[in-house]
């Protein structure tokens, strides 16, 4: 999963940038809201970190322009004031929640992964394909009840295929989402890790779950 | 309890009320006893008259010794009956009593003997019977000489009239005093009761409706000024209130920077092992953070210590002059850094004022002047003598102030560089060096071209010292 983050205070972003990037997810920095703008419109990020008070565009000006050309990347706003009138502003503007600073980071982890499942078709923590299990809370992954150990990068894309279970996802779409845009990545690169994946979910077991659909990509399913 | 209006008011009235009443009684008491002794005077003169013109007459027709006789023996009506408390007696001109009235004869008693010329003689007396008399003496001369006549009457009647007039008082004065008191009770609570519903008013205002206000309109004339006060009063509550609301919700904000960045530091380290230098670098951030906190914390101490006037400035013998050049080479290292040439020139000029004070300030002014510069610009700083008045002037050529942030630059927590993206200093510092001028009675004025640079001009009063004593 890709998130931009858009916080001006550098050494707070940066710390938030790495943490996130602890839990798996490729993430992108931009420090003012001109910057953040431009980025939510070039890159298919899956969610935004949008702090309110921004050099040169403010944090709800960069919301409103985002919704009005469409793009309904989730966001969640970042902000050091917590009047009710700002939350209300936020929300009303189209976030789709909230945090006050100073807050605690796995919280900002529980809000994002929410925010993710809403966009997705599966509802629950736990996304189930057979008798693999993906617990996005913990980042555990079992197979037929046994655990399974991935590398943060393999559970990225295991996590990024189990939301969109059911759907054809391509490379492109792989790469865009596991990849913030400081790595130039080559696709092929995916039949790498789709491989490791295969090796240590699918290997054991006479079940095969992650399925490649020729000239389309990748699809994991029961069937 | 004791403290009460009513109560007073009470109190007061009943003394009042006490001394009037009990004035009147006795100034009507005196007069209706004085009254009524003077009617007891013309009827005892009256019988004396009548006597004397009896005696008169009969002289006349050569009947004196036969009448005197008579009198003494058959006389009718209220002298016929023993001590009916109506008396006369007639002395010859050797003092001897020729005729008594049978009231006083039949009781053996006689009137006391008093010696009397033609003027009529009063006396208050205890009568033959024992009771209370008014008796009348006075002569006539006759052909047998000089008699004195004289006559009592009783005052029974009197001190009938006098005592059923102090048993009425006694027994009315009570009465009267408890519905008086009774009465002032309720008026003075009927009169209070607009008080009390203006202090029922009043009592609802509280901290949450500061900006409600008394109606004044319709209010008796009374407690007008009252309310009117009240408002004003309620007024300048608000305005401190929200200005420390404001206060309070600005310094949380400004905290809420680096605690969030503490405790995302804190969070997110602590998240799994780390190797040492990773902790060491966490550290260094938080520790950074916690430095930015304590700055922010001494700022907002001294504006609060400000705001309640609590700093004592110490007023000393200052020049100006080495002030600012102790400022500069404070300044010196970080403008040498960002590449800033500082400049200070101009006369000596002493002032009176806080050494400390006035070196925060000075070092605030140019140290944004620094800070807000571009490689290769320059600081000017001069001091000048002008009209009575030390004049500091700090000339940059940074960044300059949007005209739209020039009324706001003093404002506390504000910082001119909120939307550019730098983020060091907390924004409390122009504020302050502006309280601290103020408190040296003196005043700073900024101008400022965006783009350009800014011009900020510090004038001090040179003869001052009360000023900087006040603070």
């Amino acid at each position: 999963m890709r998130i931009l983050l858009v916080e001006d205070e550098l050494d707070l972003a940066g710390i938030i940038k790495q943490g996130l990037a602890e839990a798996g997810y490729a993430v992108d920095m931009a420090h003012d809201g001109e910057e953040g703008l431009y980025m939510a419109e070039t890159y298919p990020v899956d969610a935004i970190i949008l702090d309110i008070m921004l050099p040169i565009v403010d944090g709800i000006e960069v919301l409103k322009t985002l919704r009005k050309k469409g793009i309904l990347t989730p966001v969640i706003l970042l902000t050091a004031r917590d009047a009710l009138l700002d939350k209300i502003k936020g929300l009303d503007t189209g976030a789709d929640d909230y945090l006050t600073k100073p807050f605690v980071f796995d919280e900002l982890l529980a809000r994002i992964r929410s925010l993710l499942r809403r966009k997705a078709t599966v509802k629950e923590a736990v996304i189930r394909v057979a008798d693999l299990e993906v617990d996005t809370a913990s980042h555990q992954v079992k197979r037929g009840g046994k655990s399974v150990s991935l590398s943060a990068k393999e559970y990225a894309l295991l996590e990024f295929l189990a939301y969109r279970k059911g759907s054809v996802v391509s490379r492109t779409d792989i790469v865009e989402h596991i990849y913030n845009e400081e790595v130039e990545m080559d696709s092929n690169v995916v039949d790498v890790y789709i491989n490791y994946l295969r090796n240590k979910i699918d290997k054991d077991h006479r079940k095969k779950l992650i399925h490649t659909v020729r000239g389309a990509g990748y699809i994991l399913k029961e069937d | 309890m004791f403290n009460s209006i009513k109560l007073k008011l009470v109190v007061w009235f009943v003394i009042v009320f006490s001394i009037f009443f009990a004035g009147l009684e006795v100034f009507l008491y005196n007069e209706i006893e004085e009254l009524t002794l003077e009617l007891a005077d013309e009827h005892v003169h009256a019988e004396l008259e009548t006597l004397a013109n009896l005696m008169a007459i009969e002289e006349a027709q050569g009947h004196l010794e036969d009448e005197l006789e008579e009198l003494a023996t058959a006389v009718t009506g209220v002298y016929a009956e023993k001590l009916s408390g109506h008396y006369y007696q007639i002395l010859s001109p050797d003092g001897k009593i020729l005729v008594r009235s049978p009231s006083l004869a039949l009781a053996n008693e006689f009137l006391p003997v008093v010696a009397a010329g033609k003027e009529p003689v009063y006396a208050s007396i205890t009568g033959p019977g024992g009771e209370q008399v008014r008796m009348l003496s006075q002569s006539y001369d006759f052909a047998i000489g000089r008699l004195t006549f004289q006559a009592a009457d009783s005052l029974d009647e009197t001190e009938g009239l006098m005592s059923s007039f102090r048993i009425t008082v006694l027994a009315v004065f009570p009465s009267v005093f408890i519905a008086c008191i009774l009465g002032v009770y309720i008026i003075t609570g009927w009169a209070l009761k607009p008080l009390r519903s203006f202090s029922g008013k009043v009592g609802e205002i509280t901290e949450e409706n500061l900006s409600e206000r008394l109606e004044e309109r319709g209010m008796i004339t009374e407690l007008k000024p009252l309310a009117a006060s009240f408002n004003t009063m309620l007024g300048r509550l608000e305005e401190s209130f929200s200005k420390q609301k404001q206060f309070l919700s600005d310094a949380s904000h400004e905290l809420r920077t680096p605690t969030s960045i503490i405790k995302s530091f804190c969070d997110i380290t602590l998240g799994r092992e780390r190797s040492s230098r990773e902790y060491r670098d966490a550290l260094k951030k938080v520790s950074e953070s916690v430095n930015r906190m304590c700055d922010i914390i001494n700022r907002i101490l001294v504006i609060s210590r400000m705001d309640s006037k609590t700093i004592q400035f110490k007023p000393v013998r200052i020049d100006l002059m080495d002030l600012m050049s102790d400022v500069k080479k404070l300044i010196g290292q970080s403008a040498l850094h960002k590449g800033v040439t500082l400049g200070l020139g101009g006369t000596g000029v002493a002032i009176k004022g806080d050494r400390e004070g006035l070196t925060e300030v000075f070092t605030n002014i140019v140290e944004n002047a620094v800070k807000y510069n571009r490689p290769g610009g320059s600081v000017d700083i001069t001091v000048n003598e002008f009209l009575g008045n030390a004049v500091v002037r700090i000339e940059d050529t940074g960044i300059g102030i949007p005209e739209n942030e020039m009324e706001k630059i003093f404002d506390r927590f504000y910082r001119v560089d909120a939307s550019r993206g730098v983020t060091v200093g907390s924004g409390l510092g122009l504020s302050i060096v502006k309280t601290i001028i103020e408190a040296h009675g003196g005043k700073i004025e900024v101008r400022s071209q965006y783009g350009k640079g800014s011009t900020f001009t510090v004038s001090l009063p040179i003869k001052n010292g009360n000023g900087a004593a006040q603070a």
